[in-house]
């Protein structure tokens, strides 16, 4: 069960009116007795020195105590009038003997009473004790006190008494007065006082409270329960807005209420902007999301593509958004090595959709058999036809021959390549503006020799902007520094990723990038840096030392036989018609694939460019038939004339 | 490889054995350059044949051209069935299984 304000504020203020009662009724009573006793002292104080000119004039006059004689009455009749005049009820004279303290009653008197009482009645009335002096008749006696007062109401049956010694001069005496008056005035006096003084002014101030409360209940109490209710019911649902609260006055109740009332209306607004913002971002969250999961699709963090006569190695290092770097690497249907390198403009969803666009355009281009610049022209084109986001992007885009060494590449506005070779340099494509902007990109094929041993290093502009913590960015000189002093290895391409990778994360200190970066390295490798040729002599009977080494990576299988026909075919066009005077052969297996390599210093001799040459039945016997073995058993073969011999790869499927 | 000969009047069967490979070939090709006029059906015995190459296959051809087409090879297994399909004789050999 809650407290009420109200109640509460009631239940303080009962108290308080208690003890204010209380209080007053007690101190009312005290100070009303005090002055009571002080007017009774005073008029007991006039009473005593009245009577005892009284007495002093009584006796001066005439000693005689008779009480019958004229001055005896008289003297009565005075005493009763000062008993009225000094509003007592009673008044009596009383003497004690010194010697045997007892007391003797002179006169007495009594308001109401007109007749005269002979002192053996007064003695009845007023019986006096007969123990010897009290202390307050000792305290008279010695002058300590002129009056004292008594509460001798066991002795004294009509109340209070005040007893004065009456200093009268002469022998007679001692004479005590005596002063009697009802207690029931005293009391009634008290209970009159009380009636007016106390309880007529709390009951008005109980009614004057009353009212207030109610009002208090009215104005305070009910509005702020309306108000705590209203709070009660806000905090439940606080993205509806409540009715606005109908409290109008111009306290600080209705100040309470005016803020509440904005106070709701800005916590709803502000939640609901809240909610919106929380949406928002959730959905920027997915957006990136599936912007990240479009890319890691088509631009995988690390690819690798090689065979005996090239290698490539591409990975890519996303930073916290999502980039629009990509690169892509693939074979074309007649060997040649496609790579492409490109940077979008747009960043998130839009950028990873575009670049997923352009990367399929410029694949589907290639595959159908355009060159490099035709490829990026086309795509360019298309582009311009819808790109309503106005993105661009910048590709580099090379296809090698790797049997010629023959690099056909086109620029559209990307970063240049680096050569590698004895060194690194930039290698300068007539670079044409990127895809997506104008009508006309310029881009142009170029071609060069890309000699075995030799590479391309192509990046985005992340490598040569990763900052350092002194916000100074790696830059191309740094670049080319570190791609020189790179050696060669088994695996070059991937040598120089992990190299420059690594460099750039020293350069960089532990600052986080801001930007994505994409690397990719292609090698031209030379066969015949692959491992030792072994020499044989030139001679048909060699193919017993062949045999034995196939034989030996793979057991006597139909495969291997297979592979030893197209073998024993290139050993006869070398021994019968090339006019070799030196041979050597290698060969190796990796999982199911056998790698054969023959070198003589014979006359050039391409066979794959023989393959296709067709002959009529008839004239089989005298040759052809061993290059068409070649080319059906072999499941890739290539021609590369080196350092004046003529190295053809076979590779066979086992 | 090895080679054996049986003569059955007008018909000469030749088995062949093991490897025909360009080192060997020209033991067959001395035998048909040695068939003489009476021989009117040559037969080559494939069966213990394990390897092939163009150098052999080219002596089938010669042998098949010097024969006038007489020429009928004999348990072929289907490795050496393999080859010949590459190059295309099984268009012009005859050929028994």
């Amino acid at each position: 069960m809650k407290e009420r304000l109200s109640r509460r504020i009631t239940a303080y203020f009962l108290i308080i009116l208690v003890v204010t009662i209380l209080f007053s009724v007690t101190w009312n009573d005290y100070s009303t007795r005090r002055s009571i006793i002080e007017m009774e002292k005073s008029l007991a104080e006039g009473c005593s020195r009245a009577i005892t000119a009284l007495l002093e004039h009584y006796y001066r006059s005439d000693s005689n105590e008779d009480a019958s004689s004229e001055s005896s009455f008289f003297l009565w009749n005075a005493v009763r009038n000062f008993c009225r005049g000094f509003n007592q009820d009673a008044l009596y004279i009383y003497t004690v003997d010194p010697g045997s303290s007892g007391r003797r009653m002179l006169l007495a008197v009594l308001s109401e009473e007109t007749d005269v009482i002979p002192p053996d009645r007064g003695a009845e009335l007023f019986p006096l004790p007969d123990h010897p002096l009290t202390a307050e008749e000792s305290a008279l006696l010695s002058g300590r006190e002129s009056l004292v007062r008594i509460d001798w109401r066991k002795g004294f049956a009509r109340g209070a008494l005040w007893i004065s010694l009456l200093p009268v001069s002469g022998d007679a005496g001692p004479f005590f007065l005596g002063m009697e008056y009802s207690l029931g005035l005293e009391d009634g006096q008290i209970l009159s006082d009380f009636w007016a003084d106390i309880l007529l002014p709390n009951i008005a101030l109980g009614v004057a409270f009353l009212v207030m409360i109610l009002m208090f209940r009215k104005r305070v109490a009910m509005p702020i329960r309306l108000i705590s209710d209203r709070m009660k019911r806000f905090s439940r649902n606080s993205s509806k807005l409540p009715e606005p609260l109908e409290i109008h006055s111009r306290d600080e109740i209705g100040e309470i209420a005016s803020s509440f009332n904005a106070m709701t209306k800005e916590i709803t607004s502000y939640i609901a902007n809240i909610e919106k913002l929380t949406k928002e971002r959730v959905e920027i969250n997915v957006q990136m999301d599936i912007a990240r999961r479009i890319q890691n699709g088509l631009v995988p963090e690390k690819r690798v593509l090689k065979d005996e006569a090239f290698c490539v190695s591409a990975m890519t290092r996303p930073a916290k958004a999502v980039g629009g770097d990509f690169y892509d690497c693939f074979r074309l249907k007649d060997g040649a090595v496609c790579i492409l390198m490109g940077d979008v403009s747009g960043k998130g969803i839009t950028g990873a959709l575009f670049m997923a666009v352009i990367k399929t355009m410029i694949r589907e281009k290639l595959a159908l058999g355009l060159s490099p610049a035709q490829a990026l022209n086309s795509t360019n084109e298309q582009l311009l036809l819808q790109n309503p986001e106005g993105l661009f992007a910048t590709v580099f885009v090379a296809i090698l021959d790797q049997r010629t060494g023959d690099l056909r590449y086109a620029n559209a506005g990307h970063t240049r390549p680096v050569l590698l070779g004895n060194g690194a340099r930039f290698l300068t494509p007539d670079t044409g503006i990127a895809l997506g902007l104008f009508d006309d990109a310029g881009i142009l094929d170029e071609h060069m020799l890309l000699s075995p041993g030799q590479g391309l290093f192509l990046y985005t502009d992340g490598l040569p902007d990763a900052l350092n913590a002194q916000r100074l960015p790696f830059g191309t000189d740094r670049l080319l520094a570190a791609l020189r002093e790179i050696p060669r290895g088994p695996d070059p391409a991937e040598t120089v990723l992990q190299r420059i990778c690594a460099e750039v994360d020293a350069y960089r200190e532990g600052v986080e990038p801001f930007d994505d970066m994409a690397l990719l390295t292609l090698f031209r490798s030379s066969p015949l840096s692959g491992g030792e040729l072994c020499p044989l002599p030139v001679s048909l009977s060699s193919f017993q030392a062949i045999k034995k080494a196939v034989f030996a990576l793979t057991g006597d299988t139909p495969a291997a036989k297979k592979a030893l026909l197209a073998c024993d075919e290139a050993l006869t066009n070398i021994v019968q018609y090339s006019g070799a005077s030196r041979l050597a052969f290698r060969c190796s297996r990796q999982g199911d694939k056998l790698c054969v390599v023959f070198s003589d210093d014979g006359i050039p001799f391409d066979p794959t460019a023989a393959f296709s040459q067709e002959k009529p039945f008839e004239q089989l016997d005298s040759g052809g038939m061993g290059l068409i073995l070649i080319r059906q058993t072999a499941s890739e073969t290539r021609y590369v004339r080196e350092d004046g011999m003529n190295v053809f790869t076979l590779a066979f499927s086992l | 490889m090895t080679l054996e000969k049986k003569r059955q009047g007008e018909t000469l069967e030749l088995k062949l054995n093991g490897w025909l490979d360009t080192e060997s070939s020209p033991i067959l090709a001395e035998e048909i350059g040695a068939l003489d006029e009476g021989v009117t059906s040559l037969v080559i015995d494939c069966s213990a044949l394990e390897y092939i190459s163009s150098a052999g296959l080219r002596q089938l051809v010669a042998a098949h051209k010097k024969m006038d087409g007489a020429l009928t090879l004999r348990h072929v297994s289907n490795e050496i069935m393999d080859i010949i399909n590459m190059t295309g004789l099984y268009k012009k050999l005859h050929i028994e299984a």
